[in-house]
């Protein structure tokens, strides 16, 4: 009973809208990840702008937007259908662009944490805040928009391929 | 002449900052609409997730007083 909840958890058996092999929540979660790279890149824009409030507001609320869908969505599905299988089949390709997008993925988003605390908070000491700002701030970019390739590649080795 | 000038110079200001209110306007828009569809999907799916813990630790606490009276009986049998 126990081992056909996990199953039932990670799966989350609905249909997926995007007519691939997916569920429901790997398709919404495909499209948030979508529309929150372009919030980003469009508050990257405003930095440019010089509206850094409205700059903060965005890039911080895509980072939690994000931990949530980690801990709904990503999380679990990697914790039961990637890590137990991990140290035996890490050749093959389904493994492999999960395991990478989320050692990716989760670098990204300690070091989103990490910006927003020190660009929003004086919690952290003077020796461990960050003065180059424009530097940190376009690393994560980058890292973030290759997440996000890397997490379209995971969900076509998973929901695409699988099904043609 | 001095009036027609006027809109010349302040001509890419305004646009500039019909730009910038304009992808203000695209960000809030594309975080609130992900805000959104994060919160409908966990309420449409929230009876899927686990609970963090199904069984509390003081319900487990009782089980183990329960059993332990039940083995004092029996030895004491």
């Amino acid at each position: 009973m126990c081992a056909a909840r996990v199953i039932k958890v990670s799966f989350l058996p609905m249909k997926g809208f995007l007519g691939t092999g997916a569920t429901f929540g790997a398709d919404l979660n495909l499209v948030v990840q979508i529309i929150m790279g372009a919030a980003l890149i469009v508050g990257a824009l405003l930095a440019k702008q010089k509206r850094y409030r409205a700059h903060g507001i965005c890039q911080t609320t895509v980072l939690l937007l994000n931990l949530l869908m980690i801990g709904l969505v990503m999380g679990p599905s990697f914790q039961q259908q990637v890590k137990p299988e991990l140290s035996r089949v890490f050749h093959k390709w389904y493994y492999e662009a999960a395991a990478i997008h989320a050692i990716l993925g989760i670098t990204a988003e300690l070091l989103g944490l990490y910006i927003v605390t020190v660009a929003g908070t004086d919690v952290l000491p003077q020796r461990l805040r960050f003065r180059n700002w424009k530097w940190w701030m376009r690393t994560e970019l980058a890292l973030w928009v290759i997440v996000l390739l890397s997490g379209v590649g995971t969900y076509c080795a998973w929901y695409v391929a699988p099904f043609r | 002449m001095v009036c027609g000038a006027i809109p010349v110079a302040l001509g890419p200001a305004k646009k500039m900052r019909g730009k910038v209110k304009m992808l203000e306007l695209t960000m809030y828009g594309l975080v609130g609409l992900a805000a959104m569809l994060v919160i409908a999907f966990y309420f449409a799916c929230c009876d899927e997730f686990p609970s963090v813990r199904e069984n509390s630790s003081l319900h487990l606490t009782d089980l183990t007083v329960q059993s332990d009276r039940g083995q004092a009986k029996v030895s004491r049998g």
